[in-house]
């Protein structure tokens, strides 16, 4: 599962009104923000810093040499969050944006959905950010997460 | 309704921590202290603490290559329509204290207004930074401040380490002939102890 993928579906078990793949209306996105519903989420991957990288061996046997491995899956990328509500739903706007940021900020050493990747660490790299209205006239916000998991989605 | 004015600064702080880093070099010093009170020691050097303020420039000297480098990249990727974003960018002087040196640098500075939306670049630096899906020319592109960053933390402490190795540090200098485990002077040996602990004398080969 994308990294994207386990946020979404680990926000929409908060039980703040996100809806990524279940029953009902979608309002939860992964990688694009569709033009409805208006209250709505989506969840970006962006870059991030290198990897943390380990080797293992290398493996001598007899005269064969069997070179070192990388393991690690360890990737710490940058994800961000962008929330928008309806013209005249600033405060339900608000109100998401401060659970998305209370759920995700701060969670550590957690495998966040079953079956899912372990996730050591995220963290907030600022405060949600408002951005002020789209060509709708509806609200927009912001907010950047460090990511530390394993990426059990590469090889 | 209209909409209400705002200013939202795009910025990024570097900080260098350098609280933790004095006190290890008073530490040091303590301990160089010791040995310098030993009668083998003909040279009494300046000792780590007082190089300390040449290592924490260099650290500094690092950090602003780094600086330098983010910057470069970030006015190549920040949108250009009118130039109003790209001149407002700003690295603001460093601040420092006990415990560290803070530079910050961003976006939304100055008071320059955009001819073509008559707004200042601070009134909308923060949404053309994080609307991903706006349409820019490349190489200009969103996130043009957090990218460049992100992408150039890698080097910030190999840039810091390579200009404190820059850095001679001069200690105390032990008489030669001298090990620093015997006492009133001899010939260089290496010391070797005897099963009770004891240093043994060796003959010099």
């Amino acid at each position: 599962m994308s990294l994207s993928d386990e946020i979404c579906e680990y926000l929409q078990s908060q039980s703040i009104g996100l809806n990524f793949n279940g029953t009902g209306g979608i309002n939860c996105f992964s990688s694009h923000l569709p033009d409805q519903p208006d209250l709505a989420a989506a969840v970006i991957d962006r870059g991030g810093i290198p990897p943390v990288g380990w080797l293992t061996g290398p493996a001598f046997h007899s005269t064969t040499f069997v070179p070192p491995v990388n393991e690690s899956l360890f990737d710490r990328p940058v994800v961000q969050i962008f929330t928008r509500s309806g013209m005249t739903g600033f405060t339900s706007g608000t109100e998401l944006v401060q659970n998305i940021f209370g759920v995700l900020h701060g969670t550590v050493e957690q495998v966040i959905n079953v079956g899912g990747a372990l996730f050591h660490l995220i963290s907030a790299m600022q405060s949600p950010m408002y951005l002020g209205r789209d060509e709708k006239q509806r609200h927009q916000w912001s907010q950047n997460f460090t990511v530390w998991w394993e990426n059990t989605d590469r090889s | 309704m209209a909409d209400s004015s705002y200013f939202e600064f795009v910025t990024g702080d570097v900080q260098m921590e350098i609280g933790a880093f004095k006190a290890a070099l008073k530490m040091a010093d303590a301990e160089l202290k010791k040995i310098a009170a030993s009668p083998d020691v003909d040279e009494k050097g300046p000792g780590f603490e007082a190089a300390g303020d040449a290592l924490i420039g260099a650290g500094y000297d690092g950090m602003n290559k780094y600086i330098r480098d983010v910057a470069a990249m970030s006015l190549e990727e920040v949108p250009r329509d009118t130039e109003v974003l790209a001149n407002s960018f700003k690295v603001l002087d460093p601040i420092a204290s006990d415990n560290y040196i803070r530079v910050t640098m961003g976006y939304g500075f100055g008071d320059e207004i955009n001819p073509k939306t008559k707004r200042l670049a601070g009134q909308y630096a923060l949404p053309v930074h994080e609307i991903y899906e706006a349409k820019h020319d490349p190489p200009t592109k969103d996130h043009y401040l957090l990218d460049p960053m992100i992408e150039h933390s890698y080097h910030l402490q190999q840039d810091m380490a390579a200009e404190m190795r820059g850095v001679k540090v001069t200690g105390y200098r032990i008489n030669r002939g001298v090990s620093l485990f015997r006492k009133g002077g001899g010939p260089g040996i290496n010391p070797v102890l005897d099963p009770s602990g004891k240093i043994v004398k060796r003959k010099r080969r």
